[in-house]
């Protein structure tokens, strides 16, 4: 069964999440952006734990884009997590940060982060990595 | 004289005297014969002047007088008138020549004989007077070597003397070898009671000490120390026993020695009433006592006292031993209490270390969590800034005029320009900060790489020329990154518009430095402004974009590198960086 596809955005920064949301809607997918403030309701979501057990509305996503500096749990926290859980192994986790340390690169590198992308610094440019992203990875079903 | 001249004569024949006597001889006889007694026959005649050889022994006179006969009687013979003639004138001249021959033959072996005899009397003279002189010379050396048989006598009197005054010598050293050697030990155990963990056995064991040095009249020894008006016993050794081990200074023995600040002795203390007395229990009553001050950092802070239970002259040799040792005591004190000092100061300073170390280390964590949180979390809202005058120039073109449209530009430019500050900032205190292990660049190479990858250092927008024979150098590859990509962003980005960017590379090795220059055709920058192009957030031109780090984050690098950066005049036209690095084969 072919799933529709969705991306789950964990990130707190809520201008950031205004920026991703309106860059999603731009493109005319608005209803596969999904987004939790935190590391442990990101956790929730993923497993359908309360208050996300309906999976039509929360449905498991095909690719999540995780931000690393998150309240509670860190982003590197959920990433790990991630790569530990059978379900999510192999789930695209693009790793999106303001962080221009090489070691914090490294690290989600290490962690099995799929790819690591510096967050734009305008409207425009996060349009483009939305497009970007589309092309590469949500191609199916759009 | 007469009589010398006739023994001479008589040696030694002289012709005068000889011719003499013939001619008289011959005279006499001729007179004689054929004068006097014409016709007479005297057959002995002849031979009678002959023995006048006896008394003058010369042979030449002896045969010329008989050749002289014999021609006489030959004459008066054979050839004289025949009334002188005898009748048988052959037998008789036979007869007479006969005679004349024998007596002649032997006074000529009697003269023979006597020189002969004469000779070897000379001869036997003259061997006793060779050996007259041989007894004189031998006598002569008897007598040399008497002397000198004397004169070694005293020098081996004075070598008897000499190897006395040696032997006295030897004992002296023995002695003062001796002493020396006591006076080793006592250092040696004071070097190790140095050892000591507890520095509190020190002053019994310098008491030990001292009463084993001191000798048999020594009953006991104290070390006692001034504690304001009182005396307190630091250490003793000695049989004696206190009745307390604390008691007045005034008056006592130990105060005088303090106040002279010498060593000093009471042969007979009953003699000295005035001297208030130790608080010793009775049976052990001092009676002489010696002391000397205990001086701590140079002035007496007590004093160390020897005790005899008789009467005593205390000797120099004691004064010495007591002064030394407790010169020795003072000195070991005060070593111990600096050590102490210094020990005490030391764990100060080691705990004060720690402490800072631990401070810093923290302040370091801080500083990185605050760089990290500036990047992070300061950088969100500049972008939310940028992000919404970016929505809102684009959603709301049709409602704003070209004034609002002009302020939200210089919003996003703003914003953009604040990000770049803090990068750029970060970045200089990470070079500062990070470590930067030194290797091999080939800066060729590594410029190569940088106009490859950045298009903005590619025709048309630029044209850079690397030389080909740069040396390598001693750097770090990402700070010399750091540093060119600064220097070629200067040198393409300050260009008068119109112009194309000619940016020339070139270097060369001086001694163990590489010399780097890097030459552009841009704006350039005054001699007068030179000074201040290094100056953090210090912008040379307002026309142009830029945070005003980028050249001090140049020198920062160069300088990690152990190297410089200087900028040379070049006239106004372009700008010439000098970078001075360390060559690849120097040791740096």
């Amino acid at each position: 069964m072919k799933k529709n596809p969705c991306v789950l955005y964990i990130e707190d920064e809520e201008d950031d999440v205004f920026f991703m949301r309106n860059a999603f809607k731009r493109l005319g997918m608005e209803e596969c952006f999904h987004m939790v403030p935190d590391g442990e309701r990101a956790i929730a979501y993923l497993t359908g734990g309360d208050p996300y057990t309906d999976r039509a509305r929360f449905p498991v996503p095909t690719i999540v884009l995780l931000d690393l500096s998150l309240p509670v749990l860190s982003g590197f926290e959920v990433l790990a997590w991630l790569r530990g859980h059978p379900q999510f192994r192999s789930v695209p986790v693009m790793v999106f940060s303001a962080s221009v340390r090489a070691e914090d690169r490294l690290r989600a590198e290490e962690l099995g982060a799929t790819a690591f992308l510096p967050k734009p610094t305008s409207g425009g440019q996060f349009l483009d990595m939305v497009r970007r992203l589309k092309k590469t990875w949500l191609c199916t079903g759009l | 004289m007469f009589l010398e001249t006739i023994a001479s004569l008589q040696r030694k024949p002289v012709t005068g005297v000889t011719l003499g006597l013939f001619l008289l001889c011959t005279g006499l006889m001729a007179w004689i014969r054929l004068g006097i007694l014409q016709d007479n026959i005297v057959s002995i005649g002849y031979g009678v002047p002959l023995l006048i050889c006896f008394l003058y022994p010369d042979r030449r006179l002896l045969w010329s007088l008989m050749g002289a006969f014999a021609l006489m009687g030959t004459y008066k013979a054979f050839v004289a008138p025949a009334e002188w003639q005898a009748e048988q004138p052959l037998m008789t001249w036979s007869m007479q020549m006969i005679n004349m021959l024998v007596i002649g033959f032997v006074v000529h072996l009697v003269i023979d004989m006597t020189a002969r005899l004469r000779r070897q009397k000379a001869e036997l003279l003259r061997s006793n007077q060779e050996l007259k002189e041989r007894d004189q010379e031998i006598s002569r050396q008897n007598e040399e070597l008497e002397s000198q048989a004397a004169e070694l006598a005293q020098q081996n009197e004075e070598i008897q003397q000499q190897s006395e005054e040696l032997q006295a010598q030897a004992e002296e050293l023995q002695r003062a070898n001796s002493e020396a050697t006591k006076r080793q030990d006592v250092l040696q155990a004071l070097l190790d009671s140095l050892r000591l963990h507890d520095s509190r056995e020190l002053p019994g064991r310098i008491c030990q000490l001292l009463m084993s040095l001191l000798g048999r009249a020594t009953a006991a020894v104290f070390i006692l120390e001034q504690d304001g008006d009182e005396l307190v016993v630091l250490a003793q050794a000695g049989a004696f026993d206190l009745r307390t081990r604390r008691w007045p200074l005034k008056n006592s023995f130990a105060s005088v020695v303090m106040a002279h600040n010498r060593t000093a002795y009471v042969p007979d203390l009953q003699l000295r009433p005035d001297l208030v007395s130790m608080p010793a229990v009775a049976g052990s009553t001092p009676r002489s006592v010696l002391g000397t001050p205990l001086r701590l950092a140079g002035t007496p802070a007590g004093v160390v006292t020897v005790y005899s239970t008789v009467k005593h002259e205390w000797t120099k040799e004691q004064f010495q031993i007591i002064e030394w040792v407790s010169a020795q005591c003072s000195l070991l004190m005060d070593s111990r209490r600096l050590q102490a000092e210094l020990r005490r100061a030391n764990s100060d300073l080691d705990r004060v270390v720690k402490e800072r170390t631990a401070e810093l280390q923290e302040l370091v964590n801080e500083l990185e969590h605050f760089s990290y949180t500036i990047t992070h979390d300061l950088r969100a809202p500049l972008r939310a800034m940028h992000g919404f005058a970016g929505l809102l120039a684009e959603e709301c073109r049709t409602v704003l005029n070209e004034e609002s449209r002009e302020y939200l530009t210089r919003i996003t430019t703003a914003a953009v320009r604040m990000d770049r500050l803090i990068t750029d900032a970060l970045s200089y205190s990470k070079v500062a900060r990070k470590e930067m292990p030194m290797e091999v660049v080939d800066v060729a190479g590594l410029l190569r790489g940088m106009v490859d990858s950045y298009p903005i250092f590619q025709k048309p927008h630029a044209q850079i020329e690397i030389a080909d024979n740069l040396p390598l150098v001693m750097g770090n590859e990402a700070g010399l990154t750091q540093c060119f990509s600064n220097l070629l962003g200067n040198a393409v980005k300050f260009v008068p518009p119109g112009r194309t960017p000619v940016v020339r590379i070139t270097g060369r090795r001086e001694g163990a430095r590489v010399m780097l220059w890097c030459e552009d055709n841009g704006i350039g920058i005054p001699d007068a402004m030179h000074s201040r192009v290094f100056v953090m957030f210090q912008r040379l031109s307002k026309e142009y974009e830029g945070t005003g780090i980028g050249l001090t984050l140049v020198k920062k690098v160069v300088e990690r590198m152990n190297g410089s950066v200087a900028i040379e005049p070049t006239g106004g036209k372009g700008c010439r960086f000098r970078v001075e690095l360390n060559a690849a084969d120097s040791k740096a």
